[in-house]
C-alpha cells in the first residue's frame, strides 16, 4: 500500500507540500470557539441546565459535520486540485488498475478522516470531561465519527471517478448529499440522521422503531444498516465510476 | 371517656402495641424452630427439647429479635394539620442486639402544594442491645395524611415496619399545651371555652426540637419549675419564642419557683412575693380583671414590657415581646380559690389566650426557575462552576502548538519523523492532561450550593431570614444539606417542568441538627426555601418627621454591613458600608409625600430599584429578581415605605455541605421595610 503511485501523490501534496493544512485549520477553527462558547450560552433545560451539560454533545455534533463535509470536499479534490494528477492519467498513462486507483484514494481518504479526527480529540475528550460524559460513550462517539466521514465521504470520491472534469457538478452534487443525508434525513425518519442518533445516544434516549408490516426493527440496527448501505452503495459506485472511465 | 378528658387528649389511650415479626427471623419461638428445623430422632424426646429452650435462654444472641414499635403522635395524640410536630417512638427489643436505622416515610407534596406527591425518610441510626428500650424523638412534617405514615425499623438482619393512619389524630387549629407540675390548675376549666385542643403535658414531654412546636399556639407555663429543662429544650423554647410563639406565664403562691433563673428570664417582671388583692375592674377593663376579692396574685416590679392591667399598684397582666413572639404573665393564681371558682374562669382564660394574629409576613422573595436560569446564565456565576479560563487558555494553547509544529513542519527546521511524534506525542499529552484538569481534578466541582438569604428585622435584635438555596449538581451523586439549628421550614420549589422528584431523605439526631440526603443527577439540579429565626443585633430605626425621615442605625452584630441603601420614594441613597460596632443617626429629605395633590403627574409614591446596581452580578441578579421581585409582593414598599438594606459580608452559613468537592456560595441581604405615614394618615 506504501508503494501506491496515488497514495504517495495526495501525502505528498496534502502534507508534504502543505496544500492540506488549510483543511485542518478550518477544522480546528470553527471547532474551537463553538467548544468554548457552548459554555455561555445555558438554558434550562426540563430537568437539567443545558449549555455545559451539552458540550460534548455541541462538541460532537460539530465535529460530525465539519469532519463529513471536509472530508467529502477532500474526496472530491476541492482543496489544491490543480497538484493531482487525474485518475484517466494514472490508468491510461501509468497503468494503474482499478483495484489499485481505488485502494489509493481510498487509504488517502482513511488517512485524512483518522488525522482530522485524531486532531479533534483533544476537544472531544475535554468537552466529555466538563460534561461529564462516561468515558465509554466518548468512546463510542469517536467510533461513530468515525464511521459516518468513512460511509459518507465515499461519495465524493464516486463523483470525482464519474464526472472528474466537471467541477461545479461534483460540488453541488456533494453539498446536496450532505444536506440531504445529514440534515434533510432528519425530516423522512428521525433515527436514519447522524446528528439525531448521536445526540439521542449521547442524551440516553431512545428513537422510535422502525414498524414495518407488523414487525419492529430498533432505531439502532436500522441507523447502522442505512449507513451502512449508504457506505456500500457508495463504494460500489465509485467503483462503478471507474470502471466506466476506463472503459471509455 | 368524658368529654374533658377527650379535649385535653389525656383519655386518647396509647396506640395499640404491635409485636411484628421480624422479616429476618429465622425462628421466633421455641415451638416454630422446633418446627422449621428438621431435627433427628433423639431430638423429638421432650428433654432434649427443653435443653433447647434452656440453651435459647442462656444466649439471648440466639434468641429470635422481636422489635416492638411503640408510637406516639404528636402532644398526648393531637397534631395540628400542616405544621410539623413530634413523634416519639419506643423500640423495644426482646431478642437479640440490633444494629439498624429507624427510618419514617411520610408524604410530602401533592395537590395542596402543587406538585407531584413524593416520600419523605426521616432517618436515625439506633442501636438495641439485648433486652432493651430506646426512646426515639423526631419532628415529622408531612404536606397530607390520606397516605399513612410509615415506620420501620431496618438492620441487616431484621426489618420491622408498620403503618400508621394520621387521620385520626389531626387538629385543624393549633394546639395549646399546659405544662404545670403539680397539675393544681385543672384543665378542664381552663380549656372548656377555647376553641383550640388544650393537652397538658409535664415538662419532659416538650420537645426538644422547636419545629416541633410550630403546631402549638400557646404554651401555658403554671406552677412549673424550669430547672429540669433541657438545654436543647430550652432553646427549642426560645426559638419558638422569636418565631411567633406566645408564651403565658400565670402566677401561683409558690412564688419562689418564679424567682429561678431558668423562668424568670422569660418573664417581663421580677417577682418578689405573694398577698391578697381584691381586684375592681375599672372601667373597659371588665375582661381583663375579674370582680373578685381576696386572690392570690404574686407582687412584682416590671422590668420590660407592657402593663395590661393593675392591681392596688401592682401589676396584674403584663405583656412583652420575644423576636416575633410574645411573653404574657399573669400573676393571679387561677389554680386556688378563690379564682379557681369563679365561674368567668374560662372566659377570662379565653381572653388571654388571644389567637394569634395573622402573621404578619414580609414580602416573600422570589425563587423559581426563572430566577436560577438567570442565574445560571450570568457569565461571572458561569466560572462559579466551570473551568472556563483553563478551558481558554487549553484550547487557545493547542491551537498554537498545532500551528507551530505545523510552521517547523513547512519551513523543515526538524526531521519530518522527530516532527510526527512531536505532533502524536503533543496531541495525546494534551488529551491526557485535559482529561485529568478537567474531569478528575481542575476546578469543576461535583456541586454548588448557592445560598440566598433576606433577613428581615423583626424585633430586639431577632431576625427572620428567608433562605433561597439552589442545589446544582454535576456529577451523579447524593449531597447531604447541614443544617444549622434554628431552620423552621424547609420546602422544596416545585417546577411544573420536572418529573415526579425523588425521594429525599432526613437524618435527624437528638441536638435539633438534621441533614437533608438529597440524590442529585448529573447537571440537575433542585431549589428549596427555608425559613430561620436568629440572632442579628442590627437596629434600625426610623422617624418620619414632616418631609424628612430620621434613621438611626446601631450594628451590634458580628458582621459587616457593605453596599447599604436608603430607598424612599422617588428618592435613594448610598450609604457605603457600615462596618461592625459602628452607629449613626442621620436625616434624609423625603419626596413630596404630603403634598401629592401638588404634582398630580408624578409616581413618587413607589419606590424604585431599577437603578440601584452592584458591582458583583450574581448580587445584582438576586437583589433585582429575588429578593425585591417586581410583581404583586412588591406592593407593600410600592405604595409608600422607606427601605433599608445592605449586604452581610462573610454571613455565617445556615446551610452548608461540607465536602470540599462542593462549592459553597452565600448571599446574605439585611432590610428593614418601614411604612411611611402619608398625608391622610397624618
Amino acid at each position: 500500500m506504501r508503494n501506491n503511485p496515488l497514495l504517495r501523490e495526495s501525502v505528498e501534496i496534502f502534507f508534504f507540500e502543505g496544500h492540506g493544512f488549510a483543511v485542518y485549520f478550518y477544522l480546528l477553527i470553527i471547532l474551537a470557539p463553538v467548544a468554548f462558547l457552548s459554555l455561555y450560552l445555558p438554558s434550562l433545560d426540563t430537568q437539567m441546565w443545558s449549555g455545559s451539560a451539552n458540550l460534548f454533545k455541541v462538541c460532537a455534533v460539530t465535529t460530525l459535520l465539519l469532519t463529513v463535509y471536509l472530508a467529502l470536499r477532500v474526496a472530491n479534490q476541492e482543496f489544491a486540485s490543480w497538484r493531482f494528477k487525474p485518475i484517466k492519467r494514472w490508468m491510461r498513462e501509468d497503468g494503474l488498475g482499478v483495484s489499485a486507483v481505488s485502494q489509493g484514494q481510498l487509504a488517502f481518504l482513511s488517512l485524512h478522516v483518522v488525522f482530522s479526527i485524531f486532531l479533534c480529540v483533544p476537544f472531544l475528550i475535554w468537552a466529555g470531561a466538563i460534561a461529564r460524559t462516561p468515558f465509554q460513550r466518548v468512546a463510542v462517539t469517536l467510533l461513530l465519527l468515525l464511521f459516518y466521514a468513512l460511509s459518507y465521504s465515499i461519495w465524493g470520491l464516486f463523483t470525482l471517478a464519474l464526472w472528474e472534469r466537471r467541477a461545479e457538478t461534483r460540488q453541488v452534487f456533494i453539498r446536496c448529499l450532505f444536506f440531504c443525508l445529514v440534515v434533510f434525513s432528519a425530516l423522512f425518519y428521525l433515527p436514519v440522521n447522524p446528528v439525531a442518533f448521536l445526540l439521542a445516544y449521547l442524551g440516553r434516549q431512545e428513537l422510535m422503531p422502525l414498524s414495518m408490516a407488523g414487525w419492529k426493527v430498533s432505531a439502532g440496527i436500522v441507523h447502522v444498516t442505512f449507513h451502512l448501505l449508504i457506505g456500500i452503495t457508495g463504494l460500489a459506485a465509485y467503483r462503478w465510476a471507474l470502471k466506466k472511465d476506463l472503459a471509455v | 371517656m368524658s368529654f374533658s378528658d377527650e379535649k385535653l387528649g389525656r383519655g386518647l389511650a396509647p396506640a395499640p402495641r404491635f409485636i411484628l415479626q421480624t422479616a429476618g427471623a429465622r425462628f421466633s419461638s421455641a415451638g416454630s424452630f422446633a418446627k422449621r428445623y428438621t431435627c433427628p430422632r433423639q431430638f423429638h424426646r421432650p428433654w432434649s427439647f427443653w435443653f433447647v429452650g434452656f440453651f435459647i435462654c442462656l444466649f439471648p444472641s440466639f434468641c429470635p429479635a422481636e422489635i416492638l414499635i411503640e408510637p406516639r403522635i404528636g402532644f398526648h395524640g393531637v397534631f395540628q394539620l400542616g405544621r410539623p410536630f413530634p413523634l416519639e417512638i419506643q423500640l423495644s427489643n426482646s431478642g437479640r442486639p440490633a444494629d439498624g436505622t429507624l427510618e419514617i416515610a411520610v408524604w410530602k407534596g401533592g395537590a395542596t402544594k402543587g406538585g407531584a406527591p413524593y416520600a419523605l425518610f426521616y432517618r436515625r441510626d439506633v442501636f438495641l442491645s439485648a433486652q432493651s428500650r430506646k426512646l426515639v424523638q423526631l419532628t415529622v412534617d408531612p404536606d397530607f395524611i390520606s397516605r399513612p405514615l410509615k415506620i420501620t425499623f431496618l438492620s441487616p438482619t431484621e426489618t420491622v415496619s408498620r403503618e400508621f393512619d394520621l387521620r385520626r389524630y389531626f387538629s385543624p387549629a393549633p394546639v395549646i399545651l399546659l405544662v404545670s407540675e403539680g397539675n393544681t390548675i385543672l384543665p378542664v376549666s381552663v380549656g372548656a371555652s377555647l376553641s383550640s385542643r388544650l393537652v397538658a403535658l409535664s415538662l419532659a414531654e416538650l420537645p426538644a426540637d422547636p419545629r416541633a412546636l410550630l403546631g402549638v399556639s400557646h404554651l401555658i407555663l403554671y406552677d412549673q419549675s424550669l430547672r429540669d429543662f433541657s438545654r436543647s429544650q430550652q432553646l427549642a423554647l426560645d426559638a419558638w419564642l422569636t418565631a411567633g410563639g406566645r408564651l403565658v406565664i400565670v402566677g401561683s403562691l409558690n412564688y419562689p419557683l418564679y424567682q429561678e433563673p431558668s423562668i424568670s428570664r422569660f418573664l417581663p417582671v421580677r417577682v418578689t412575693g405573694i398577698k391578697r388583692v381584691s381586684l375592681s375592674p375599672g372601667p373597659g377593663q371588665s375582661e381583663r380583671l375579674p370582680p373578685i376579692a381576696n386572690v392570690w396574685a404574686q407582687t412584682s416590679n416590671v422590668v420590660a414590657g407592657k402593663v395590661l392591667a393593675e392591681a392596688q399598684g401592682m401589676p396584674v397582666i403584663v405583656e412583652t415581646s420575644r423576636g416575633k413572639g410574645r411573653i404574657t404573665y399573669l400573676s393571679l393564681d387561677i389554680g386556688r380559690p378563690p379564682l379557681s371558682q369563679w365561674d368567668g374562669l374560662p372566659r377570662f382564660v379565653q381572653n388571654l389566650l388571644t389567637p394569634v394574629e395573622a402573621e404578619d409576613l414580609s414580602p416573600r422573595t422570589r425563587w423559581d426557575d426563572a430566577v436560577f436560569s438567570q442565574l445560571i446564565l450570568s457569565p461571572s456565576f458561569i466560572s462559579a462552576y466551570l473551568p472556563t479560563g483553563s478551558l481558554f487558555a487549553a484550547i487557545v494553547g493547542y491551537l498554537i502548538g498545532i500551528g507551530a509544529l505545523a510552521w517547523l513542519w513547512q519551513f523543515q527546521r526538524f526531521p519530518r519523523r522527530v516532527l510526527v511524534i512531536s505532533l502524536i506525542s503533543f496531541v495525546v499529552l494534551s488529551t491526557v492532561g485535559g482529561y485529568l484538569v478537567f474531569g478528575r481534578g481542575g476546578n469543576i466541582p461535583d456541586g454548588v450550593l448557592l445560598s440566598s438569604t433576606v433577613m428581615e428585622s423583626s424585633a430586639d435584635g431577632y431576625v427572620e431570614a428567608q433562605s433561597n438555596l439552589a442545589m446544582f449538581s454535576t456529577q451523579i451523586r447524593e449531597y447531604s444539606l447541614q443544617l444549622e439549628r434554628g431552620w423552621m421550614d424547609l420546602i422544596p420549589v416545585s417546577s411544573s417542568s420536572r418529573e415526579r422528584p425523588q425521594p429525599a431523605v432526613v437524618f435527624q439526631d437528638g441536638s435539633g441538627s438534621s441533614r437533608f440526603q438529597l440524590p442529585l443527577r448529573e447537571w440537575d439540579y433542585r431549589l428549596f426555601r427555608i425559613r430561620f429565626v436568629d440572632r442579628f443585633p442590627l437596629r434600625a430605626e426610623f422617624e418620619q418627621q414632616g418631609g424628612k425621615l430620621r434613621v438611626r442605625l446601631s450594628n451590634l452584630s458580628a458582621k459587616d454591613l457593605v453596599d447599604c441603601w436608603l430607598v424612599a420614594p422617588g428618592r435613594r441613597y448610598a450609604l457605603g458600608d457600615i462596618p461592625r460596632g459602628a452607629s449613626w443617626a442621620k436625616e434624609f429629605p423625603l419626596a413630596d409625600l404630603e403634598a401629592p395633590e401638588r404634582s398630580p403627574g408624578r409616581r413618587s409614591e413607589s419606590v424604585d430599584f431599577r437603578e440601584i446596581s452592584f458591582k458583583d452580578k450574581t448580587r445584582e441578579i438576586l437583589f433585582h429578581s429575588s429578593f425585591f421581585p417586581r410583581d404583586e409582593a412588591s406592593t407593600r414598599w410600592s405604595a409608600g415605605a422607606a427601605i433599608f438594606f445592605g449586604w452581610v459580608k462573610d454571613p455565617d452559613r445556615r446551610v452548608a455541605i461540607e465536602d470540599p468537592r462542593i462549592r459553597n456560595y452565600d448571599y446574605t441581604l439585611f432590610r428593614a421595610i418601614i411604612p411611611l405615614a402619608g398625608p391622610e394618615d397624618e
